[in-house]
């Protein structure tokens, strides 16, 4: 049956929706770390990913852009869908995917290069005239809130900056390749609260144009970004919704004791 | 019963008496050879080829093949440590494949440099016909230093964090940017340092070039690959065979100094190498 193989390729998720998880779940060796995922991420907007510790968040971003394919062990159930394409098809182009997926990690990690070097990384095999170079280094400061911080030295080594510096060049570093969807895995764990405030208001921003997946343990910001809600506890999406639903009367009673910020024994 | 403490006693003063033998023994040879070899050292005995089979005149020939041969060694040997080190820590996933790899390395380690100096023989010299030439004992050497370079640079490639490589590749970089854009820059003091340490090691070895490399007397500076040169080891060994001679004896303290000073050069050069190329993120 040709027909129902091909349909088998492409997610049946409507044209609003830039990634879509079918029964999607992550095991490394005989261990269960996410199971029967059933989410999309819509193509606009901030979702928040939210959820306890070892809820397996950081998992399930680090599996859309298959960083975690050579981690021993691994093996991925169901189905992801990258503007319909299935992420972990034989014929995906691993590379290609990860260049259009832009993720920030949890710890900032710079490269001992400049700080000019460090945003223009993902961009080292295309051709640029040295202007095009400083106009995208420019764009891409700018855009993470860093440009004021370090225009003036972009050709020091990028690990003479502050944690928190260090974690909003990551940010510009992958802003400069115009990623199609943002991963951010609590982008802000690490960083002073006037900057988290700017990185939040940049998550805003590029909501507008972007996917946003972001994790968070603060609340307060889930709150003061999210578009829509994931949660996710012991492996399992428990609830998704659009922010306000979710804040205000979310279905289930432990969504509501985890979002208001009670205990929660999931 | 021996108390705990007396226990202490007797394992510090064991460990003490251990270092201080080995030191020693260390200071007794070096003391010999810096002394009696420094009376022979000028920089005629330096500068000057050696006439009478070594028993007049000086080391410069030897001095040249030496280096000549450990110098080219080192430059096969690099790119080959490189590519196997960066195959065996960013490609070979399978903790298998990896053990195999190792044991490898640590096997072509343990072989013995007379059995290098063999299969010289009989592959080049005997095979293929090259007949003794500088450039076959310069292969063979390299391939005595492949696993201590390997191993260093192994294991910097390993102390290498993988955040760096996950951000890279998050970055949109195949694996073959990230070895040469990440993890090569970052383990170059290991293949600095493994690379003189085996330098250091091959400039010393007799065995493996004397039957395919090295002539005792008559070689000069090599026109062409295929040509023998004059070594310092085994300079040192025709001069020990002749050793009733007084002249050959001192001028074999001679040449030993120098090479024991050529091999505390590449030492030093490896501790040096290491402190400089060492990334800032791990100094
Ligand atoms: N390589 C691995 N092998 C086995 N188990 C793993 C591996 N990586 C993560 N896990 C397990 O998967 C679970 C989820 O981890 P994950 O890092 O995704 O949690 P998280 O929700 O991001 O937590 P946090 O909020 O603390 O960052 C944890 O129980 C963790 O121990
Ligand atoms: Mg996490």
């Amino acid at each position: 049956m040709p027909q129902s193989q091909h349909l088998k390729l492409v997610s049946s998720a409507p044209h609003h929706v830039a990634i879509s998880l079918e029964n999607f779940g992550v095991w490394f060796g005989d261990s269960c770390i996410l199971s029967g995922v059933n989410a999309h991420l819509p193509k606009r907007g901030v979702t928040v990913l939210v959820g306890p510790s070892g809820a397996g968040k950081s998992t399930l971003l680090r599996a859309l852009n298959r960083i975690s394919d050579d981690m021993a062990g691994l093996s991925i159930q169901g189905r992801a869908y990258f503007e319909g394409c299935e992420i972990y098809a034989k014929d995906c182009d691993v590379t290609k995917l990860r260049a259009r997926i832009g993720m920030v990690f949890q710890k900032p990690c710079v490269f001992p290069r400049s700080i000019a070097q460090n945003v223009l990384f993902g961009l080292r095999g295309v051709k640029l005239s040295q202007a095009q170079k400083h106009d995208i280094v420019e764009q891409a400061l700018r855009g993470a809130a860093l440009w004021n911080d370090v225009h003036a030295r972009l050709g020091e080594r990028a690990d003479t900056l502050s944690m928190g510096q260090q974690q909003r060049l990551c940010i510009a570093r992958a802003l400069a390749l115009k990623p199609d969807v943002l991963l951010m895995d609590e982008p802000t764990a690490s960083v002073d609260p006037v900057s988290a405030r700017t990185i939040e208001a940049l998550m805003r921003d590029l909501g507008r144009t972007i996917p946003v997946l972001t994790v968070t343990h603060n609340l307060a910001q889930a709150k003061r970004i999210a578009d829509h809600v994931l949660f996710l506890c012991e492996g399992q999406l428990v609830e998704a919704g659009d922010a306000a639903h979710m804040f205000s009367n979310a279905a289930l009673p432990k969504t509501q004791t985890y979002l208001c910020d009670e205990f929660c024994e999931c | 019963m021996i108390s705990r403490a007396a226990k202490e006693h007797i394992f510090a003063a064991a460990t003490r008496a251990a270092l201080g033998l080995s030191v020693c023994i260390l200071a007794f040879l070096l003391g010999a050879i810096i002394v009696r070899g420094a009376q022979a050292i000028s920089l005629d005995f330096l500068f000057m080829p050696s006439r009478d089979f070594g028993s007049r005149g000086g080391i410069s020939y030897q001095i040249f093949g030496s280096l000549l041969i450990v110098l080219t060694a080192g430059l096969i040997a690099a790119p080959l440590a490189l590519g196997a080190s960066v195959y065996r820590s960013e490609y070979i996933k399978n903790t298998a494949a990896q053990r195999l790899f190792d044991l490898a390395l640590y096997g072509l380690n343990g072989v013995p440099s007379i059995i290098f100096g063999l299969f010289g023989l009989i592959l080049f010299v005997n095979i293929f016909g090259t007949g003794l030439s500088w450039f076959v004992g310069a292969v063979i050497l390299a391939i005595m230093m492949l696993p201590t370079a390997c191993m260093a640079t192994i294991s910097a490639m390993r102390g290498i964090d993988t955040p760096y490589r996950e951000n890279a590749y998050a970055l949109g970089l195949t694996r073959e940017q990230t070895a040469l854009r990440i993890i090569i820059p970052q383990s170059l003091h290991g293949l600095v340092t493994g690379l003189l340490i085996g330098l250091a090691r091959a400039i010393g070895e007799t065995a493996p070039i004397m039957f395919i490399a090295t002539a005792f007397s008559g070689a000069g500076v090599p026109s062409s690959l295929a040509e023998p040169v004059a070594t310092l080891p085994t300079h040192i060994l025709a001069l020990a065979q002749q050793a009733a001679d007084p002249a050959a004896l001192q001028n074999a303290w001679g040449a030993s100094f120098t090479l024991i000073a050529l091999v505390a050069m590449f030492s030093l050069a490896a501790f040096f190498a290491r402190a400089r190329l060492l990334p800032l993120s791990q100094r």
